[in-house]
């Protein structure tokens, strides 16, 4: 299963991802026929105006998730191909409660239900938006491989040796 | 990577699209893509950098910030930046216009002898608009139009432009006096919509646009329609008219277009941009003997001066010198192989050019003070010497010759036939003098009416889809086209600027085109020259001694690209015309400014702007304003 990933040092704080991020959930509608309508749709991340980095708060769709546990209803499902955790919205009663429960913040109230990114169906749109790259949806095992990959081939430069 | 049929339109374009595909020669298309998606407050117009406490941008659906630094909100930040492209096009067009005004009073002073005065006839005719005798000296009627030209650009008073008082209908211009007066005695405020001088305008406009200025939305839209008035009534009805007398005004000649009139047995040198100072030179000089025969020496054939984009349909209507293709066609005739030379002035040249020339032996040639290329070879234009500088460009070209790479060589034998030429002059001389016969088609309803195609290829819709697909849906609704710029060349390679192409249009137009020997399809000029557009609704409008917001006829930009164009469809909508719009301009973040230019500029200049995505809806939208206004004038 993927995850975002963000690298503060690309991001330049341009916010494309919330747009991106309100424009994948607007039920059909294009951006400019919500703002045309005088659609809300508030993003699920958020990106914060850090020094000398920006930030950008969302879900990480634990594998523990802290929401889930705390969602009495069970509104708060994982969805099996994605593994994002989502919220049926029907069984939402707005208790709050995943709010409080989300270590992260990522959880915010609209219109008296909870919302939450879902990786936009397992494509999600603040990836796709990013112009730098800083966000990217990758898969953790495969980035921990990328990762063993480049210390080795630091190791073997260092002595001198090809990889 | 899309598939060159989803790319264009144009059946030669897609031959070198997929060439360049195979070859991995890198188009606009594929830089298109590697910019999407694009950015949403960019697409809606929300964001502001104008000054450094910013850049702003304003959330336009959820809790981010509404309104700037400095408190500017969505619809001032749109208003402000709609203004500012207007300023910027409005700008390209009338300085190309100075530059004719400049050489005329230099020829009329005998200060440059590289050009004459080709078009006597029509310097009269304009100096006797203008109010001045046209009897006397060439030289002194010259210098006279001229100065008036030249004034018009800097003049410190606040008096409307003499060009456009000249040239406007009588009613329009009432209406423009009336609206200003009627809006000081509803407001108290003063707001000003005719141009007091053409490159006053454009400064006002940046002034008002600065940090701490103008901020009401309705405001900065009148100054914007105001900046475009000193646009199409002025630097490019200036443009069009002193080109004219300089060079010929053109009448209706045969003519090839597309990317087949490149010669394989020939030095080919591809004039691209938009004035025709250089470029007239350029085909003068590549017909002389020593050239020719230096040509012939190389293993040429000859000297193949062939025109892209605007700078062809000058020479085009002119010199009757075949065009290459439109906008999207310039990177594709560098990928034939078979360029000698690429000769730039000013305006739609791509930076990516000279790059590309260099896979090349092209040789990118610029020649503008104003626009100068990295990678490319740069030969100074002065136009006291000018036939100087077009013998060293023709030279540098024919000699590039022997570097041309036969492997390399790989370009589509298509060229269609096209009658072009239809200035108002060519088009009152069809009619046998006046107006009348195409008033009285339309008040018989032979034709409904008359439809204005403008402007630009744009990467993000399939080449020439929307521009020749439009034309053909309004021809068979029995509405007659007439066109300019990047429009002209795709009816033009599409067959439809052939008197033949009558039989694809409604029975109305087709008799209509039959009796007079026209193509439904009608080629202008270059995009400087809508103001020949501008002076034909006058003209129509005077002789009934109505407005042209009376007429039965509407305008499309339907694939623009340019602030050029937005100048373009605001003196169009200014002047009384309805305009359709694709794709949407950057305005609508602001759901307020987007009712003002779709439905509150009706009220106050009886035009506005509309957008729709599809061919045949837009064709149907245009058709209705056409019935509306019909009824209204009593016509069935």
């Amino acid at each position: 299963m993927k995850v975002l990933a963000f690298d503060a040092v690309r991001c330049m704080g341009c916010h494309s991802c919330e747009l991106a991020c309100a424009a994948a959930h607007l039920d059909g509608l294009s951006l400019m026929e919500a703002v045309l309508a005088g659609k809300r749709a508030p993003a699920r991340l958020w990106v914060h105006p850090g020094r000398p980095f920006a930030v950008v708060i969302t879900c990480r769709h634990c594998l523990r998730a802290p929401c889930m546990e705390a969602c009495a209803p069970q509104a708060l499902k994982r969805d099996p191909q994605t593994g994002a955790v989502v919220v049926e919205e029907s069984l939402c009663i707005g208790c709050r409660d995943c709010v409080l429960a989300c270590p992260f913040g990522a959880i915010r109230m609209e219109a008296g239900k909870a919302v939450k990114c879902d990786l936009c169906g397992g494509d999600p749109a603040c990836v796709r938006h990013c112009p730098t790259g800083a966000l990217r949806f990758v898969s953790p095992e495969e980035e921990g491989l990328r990762k063993q990959r480049r210390t080795i081939k630091t190791f073997l430069a260092k002595a001198g040796r090809k990889p | 990577m899309k598939k060159p049929q989803e790319l264009s339109f144009d059946q030669a374009a897609v031959f070198q699209i997929s060439h360049a595909q195979r070859t991995g020669l890198e188009l606009i298309w594929d830089r298109l893509e590697a910019q999407e998606p694009q950015c949403g407050f960019g697409t809606l117009g929300l964001c502001c950098r104008h000054c450094v406490m910013g850049p702003c941008r304003i959330d336009p659906l959820g809790d981010g910030p509404k309104k700037g630094v400095c408190g500017a909100t969505a619809d001032t930040l749109v208003a402000r930046h709609l203004c500012r492209m207007i300023a910027a096009g409005a700008a390209a067009h009338s300085d190309h216009g100075r530059r004719p005004a400049i050489l005329l009073k230099e020829v009329a002073l005998g200060e440059n002898s590289a050009y004459t005065i080709k078009d006597e006839e029509k310097l009269r005719a304009v100096a006797a608009r203008l109010g001045i005798s046209p009897e006397g000296e060439v030289s002194q009627v010259a210098l006279a139009v001229a100065e008036v030209a030249l004034s018009d650009f800097g003049k410190q008073d606040t008096r409307p432009l003499r060009f456009l008082e000249a040239y406007a209908p009588k009613k329009r211009l009432e209406h423009w006096q009336k609206l200003e007066e009627k809006l000081l005695a509803q407001t108290g405020a003063l707001f000003g919509v005719l141009p007091r001088s053409i490159d006053r305008e454009v400064v006002d406009i940046m002034h008002r646009t600065t940090m701490g200025m103008d901020h009401d939305p309705a405001s900065l839209l009148l100054q914007g329609v105001r900046c475009a008035l000193s646009d199409g009534w002025g630097g490019s009805l200036i443009a069009t008219e002193i080109q004219d007398i300089l060079f010929g005004t053109p009448y209706p000649r045969k003519v090839r277009a597309n990317l087949g009139v490149l010669k394989e047995e020939a030095v080919n040198i591809v004039v691209h941009g938009h004035e025709p100072v250089l470029s007239e030179m350029i085909v003068q000089v590549a017909q002389e003997e020593e050239l020719v025969k230096m040509a012939r020496e190389m293993g040429a054939e000859g000297i193949n001066v062939v025109g892209l984009c605007c700078t062809g349909n000058e020479i085009l209507l002119r010199q009757g010198v075949p065009v290459a293709g439109n906008e999207l066609h310039s990177e594709l005739v560098l990928t034939t192989g078979l360029c000698e030379a690429m000769v730039v002035d000013v305006q739609c040249i791509y930076p990516a050019l000279p790059r590309l020339a260099q896979c090349f032996h092209t040789k990118f040639i610029s020649t503008s003070d104003q626009a100068k290329f990295p990678g490319a070879v740069h030969i100074q234009f002065f136009e006291e010497k000018a036939a100087e500088v077009a013998r060293a460009i023709v030279r540098l070209a024919v000699e590039n010759f022997k570097n041309r790479d036969p492997q390399k060589v790989h370009y589509p034998r298509i060229a269609e036939e096209a009658l072009v030429g239809f200035s108002v002059e060519a088009l009152l001389k069809a009619l046998g003098g006046s107006v009348k016969p195409l008033v009285d088609a339309i008040a018989q309803g032979v034709i409904k009416g008359v439809a204005g195609i403008v402007g630009c290829n744009n990467p993000k819709v399939r080449q020439d889809y929307f521009l020749v697909s439009l034309c053909r849906e309004l021809l068979k609704r029995d509405i007659l086209v007439v066109g300019t710029g990047c429009w002209a060349i795709a009816a033009a390679k599409a067959g439809l600027m052939k008197p033949e192409a009558a039989a694809e249009a409604g029975p109305g137009v087709k008799r209509l085109c039959e009796t007079l020997g026209i193509p439904p399809a009608l080629h202008m000029g270059s995009c400087v020259d809508c103001s020949r557009m501008l002076v034909l609704l006058g003209a129509v409008a005077d002789h009934l001694s109505c407005d042209i917001s009376d007429l039965p006829v509407a305008g499309s930009a339907p694939e623009w690209t340019t602030e050029k164009a937005v100048s373009i469809g605001t003196y169009f909508v200014a002047s009384g015309v309805p305009v359709h719009l694709w794709p949407a301009p950057p305005v609508l973040g602001s759901p307020a400014v987007t009712k003002l230019l779709t439905q509150e500029l009706d009220s106050l200049l009886g035009g506005f702007f509309f957008v729709e995505e599809e061919p045949a809806k837009a064709a149907r939208k245009m058709e209705e304003v056409i019935l509306a206004r019909r009824k209204k004038l009593g016509l069935g």
